[in-house]
């Protein structure tokens, strides 16, 4: 494990969202769950990998119910982003995903997009958490969802809770990060670096060629 | 850090210059420095809070190579300046971000280092962005020479002569930076690390080094204050340096540099394209600085009358800028046209400042008054001026400029709202044709090499396919053509969320949009892809907040500049006269 910092860490994040076709304010918004994943020392990088390798086009949600979005197949950073604001505008009150490519990431996007409203997320059977005030709150399936919230196996909802649940601030971990993935994370942000040319070279400035004077 | 003084009353909200007349590239290209620009602020809080600065290390040889560490004892916290300096042939030193090799290296340490710690440093140090850094480097930075000024010191010194006051109050420095890097880079500390929350860090470092100070760092919260913090101390090590290399070349001979001439010599740095995306990309920052320096004039400007200790001390700093002015010489032409125009205007408004104009009903609009038909350089440095003497009224305002907030969206507003809020603030981003090649010109990008924000023409270069999100007015205008489109089918009680649903193409613009409606000095007004725009002018507005002075552009999108010239030295700290009073200094 490498530690990188959180300004590397969502920078990198953000450019790599850029290079595979993300919308920049979503590349931006994936950086900051990302960062906050990896200071409640989850792999946040993981997360944010497995949603840049899907960043493109549109998917609409079903509406199977009153106040129910739903997705056959969601992309966190986008439709997860997507079903969180449209919960957090008050048009529905849950969003259901059949199949989502990283779960924490949607909990992470949750804390960072809408602070100052309550979620609640089960995936499958063994992931669930619980957001308020920008923080987490990861609980096994003993405690169960306040919600009443039931899912299958792949499957994931989130909903927003009527209250803003008790969750105290915690001190946060420096960023433990795969190299692996710290390397495939600076290889996707590599994708919106524009090659060096003569030109560009004599025209970066910044100062002289050379500079005794 | 709020309190009070942050908050506008109606009346002054009222007297805010609007957005719309200060977000303007060609003024944001003409500010001074102020009483609320951070090294001032800085300094102001490390004489305010007893800061000591010693000598830890000083293991360098005759010819000024080798290390020192510096320690500052400040707010309960103890850091520390490691520096590094190396033999550089000439034909290697250019101050530009492609270089690999500097005369010095620097690292602002968490703490003191031990040995272990300091070869660390000395490993990775000197090469700069190539080495990797811990939670306990707080800032990473490196400095050439100014060569002939720096050989002209040692040789005079080691003669036993000072050197001539005119060749120092020219250059201002003996060494310029080339980077400053802070705030997590190459794994450094992340700011919010030291700057507020300490409880995070890095547990292998335990006990490793001496002077753990994990507590009490809040002297750092403001913006850029480790950073600034770090280039006081390098400029402190500059001095030593030269006194150093004297004393070993002329024995008993040498003497040591003046004190006052010492005083005038601070740090000179070498910012180009690097620096300005960062006002685009920091929108609600950006904001907050604007805010507070323009809610400083508002207030300052409605004071009903001037004291006599004001007025005499308003008529001794008026007259220092024009000395200072004086003393203000660059090779750029253009520049320098700017600035003799200046002086011309500002011994005009000197002439005019009668004690009739300071002792009537509300002096200080009546001064801006005075400057209001003059260039803008002159409106801004009236502006510094007025504030320069109203510390007690504006200085809380610098607890004000930091930000924890971020650009934001709100999903649940009307999307018949963002319309109308699309068409009333942003005006000049739909006035912009953007068919016109010249409106679209230049793209902003990353390059491979070095990472660093460069500018490209986009009818002659390749690779404006990849260029960075800072096109904010033809994005703004692009949405709000697709949102009217959206519009005249949907229902008028439609909400932003059901807009992005289907055109998420348009979410940042919606987000700026929406952050400038509570952070109205959020936005450049100004298209930054237009052939016309000088980025010099963006370099400027931020280095003014930082305190720079003397500036000197090299181009349209690179500077020189002075820092922490007329600044009290390490050992004049506690006297809090001098630690308050550099604005725009003179020498002699």
């Amino acid at each position: 494990m490498m530690i990188v910092s959180a300004s590397e860490c969502r920078d990198m994040i953000t450019k790599a969202g850029r290079g595979v076709g993300l919308e920049a304010s979503r590349a931006a918004d994936l950086a900051a769950a990302c960062c906050l994943l990896c200071a409640f020392g989850r792999q946040g990088c993981q997360a944010a990998l497995a949603c840049l390798a899907d960043a493109e086009g549109l998917r609409l949600p079903e509406s199977p119910a009153a106040g129910q979005l739903f997705w056959p197949q969601g992309r966190a950073a986008l439709e997860g982003g997507q079903a969180i604001e449209m919960i957090q505008a008050g048009l529905a009150q849950s969003a259901g995903f059949g199949q989502l490519d990283a779960p924490p990431m949607l909990l992470g996007l949750a804390a960072i997009l809408a602070p100052e409203t309550g979620f609640e997320m089960l995936a499958g059977k063994t992931l669930q958490g619980r957001t308020a005030n920008g923080w987490i709150d990861w609980f096994g399936p003993e405690n169960g969802p306040e919600s009443g919230l039931e899912c299958a196996r792949d499957s994931v909802w989130l909903r927003r809770l009527d209250r803003l649940p008790d969750i105290a601030a915690r001190p946060l971990l420096p960023f433990s990060v795969d190299p692996q993935d710290w390397q495939a994370v600076c290889q996707l942000a590599a994708l919106t670096y524009v090659p060096e040319s003569e030109t560009s070279r004599a025209r970066g400035a910044g100062a002289g060629q050379i500079d005794n004077d | 850090m709020r309190d009070l003084s942050c908050q506008l009353d109606p009346v002054e909200s009222a007297r805010l210059r609007p957005p719309a007349e200060v977000m303007r590239l060609s003024r944001m290209g003409s500010f001074f420095p102020t009483r609320l620009s951070f090294m001032r602020v800085l300094l102001r809080s490390l004489s305010a809070g007893e800061a000591k600065i010693s000598r830890a290390v000083w293991e360098i040889d005759k010819n000024g190579w080798g290390r020192a560490v510096y320690r500052l004892d400040y707010n309960a916290a103890v850091y520390s300046l490691v520096a590094f300096s190396n033999q550089l042939a000439d034909s290697a030193r250019t101050d530009r971000v492609i270089a690999t090799a500097w005369d010095a290296t620097f690292v602002l340490y968490d703490g003191v280092p031990d040995r272990a710690e300091l070869d660390r440093l000395q490993a990775a140090a000197p090469h700069q962005e190539k080495g990797r850094y811990g939670p306990r480097d707080l800032v990473l930075s490196r400095a050439n020479k100014s060569v002939r000024l720096f050989e002209e010191l040692v040789s005079a010194l080691a003669e036993g002569r000072q050197p001539e006051a005119g060749l120092i109050a020219r250059t201002g420095y003996l060494m310029r930076t080339t980077a400053v890097y802070g705030n997590g880079k190459f794994g450094i500390c992340d700011r919010e690390q030291f700057a507020g929350d300490s409880s995070a860090g890095d547990p292998s470092a335990g006990d490793q080094a001496a002077g753990d100070s994990s507590a009490g760092r809040d002297g750092f919260a403001r913006p850029f204050a480790a950073e600034m913090m770090a280039v006081y101390l390098i400029r402190h090590f500059t001095h030593d340096l030269v006194d150093h290399i004297a004393a070993a070349r002329g024995g008993k001979k040498a003497i040591r540099l003046d004190r006052e001439l010492r005083r005038h010599l601070g740090i000179g740095n070498s910012t180009g394209l690097g620096m300005a995306p960062f006002l685009v990309t920091h929108p609600v920052l950006l904001n907050n600085w604007m805010l507070a320096r323009e809610t400083a004039w508002a207030r300052v400007r409605g004071l009903a009358e001037a004291s006599p200790e004001q007025q005499q001390r308003l008529q001794e700093l008026a007259s220092r800028a024009g000395g200072h002015l004086a003393e203000w010489q660059v090779p750029d032409e253009a520049a320098q046209t700017r600035i003799q125009n200046l002086r011309a205007e500002w011994a005009a408004v000197q002439a005019s400042l009668s004690a009739d104009l300071l002792n009537g009903p509300y002096p200080f609009a009546a001064l801006a008054g005075l400057a209001a038909d003059r260039s803008q350089e002159c409106q801004e440095l009236m502006l510094a001026l007025c504030l320069e003497v109203n510390g007690e009224a504006i200085d809380g305002l610098a607890d004000c400029m930091d930000s924890s907030q971020e650009a934001r969206l709100n999903p649940a507003a009307r999307a018949a709202d963002l319309l109308a809020e699309t068409r009333q603030q942003f005006g000049w981003a739909l006035a912009v044709d953007f068919s016109q090649p010249d409106a679209i010109q230049h793209f902003w990008y990353v390059s491979a090499a070095k990472l660093e924000p460069r500018l490209g023409n986009r009818h002659l270069e390749a690779g404006s396919e990849l260029e960075t999100p800072l096109d904010i007015a033809r994005r703004v205008q692009a949405m709000e053509a697709a949102l009217a489109g959206w519009l005249e089918t949907a229902p008028p009680d439609k909400l932003v969320a059901e807009f992005l649903l289907a055109f998420p193409q348009h979410r940042l613009a919606v987000q700026r949009v929406q952050t400038n409606g509570w952070a109205p000095y959020s936005e450049i007004q100004d298209n930054l892809l237009d052939a016309s725009c000088l980025p010099v002018d963006m370099l400027r507005c931020k280095l003014s907040f930082f305190g720079a002075s003397k500036f000197d552009p090299k181009s349209d999108r690179w500077t020189r500049i002075t820092m922490y010239q007329g600044a009290p030295l390490a050992d004049e700290l506690a006297d809090a006269r001098l630690a308050d009073d550099w604005w725009l200094p003179v020498l002699g």
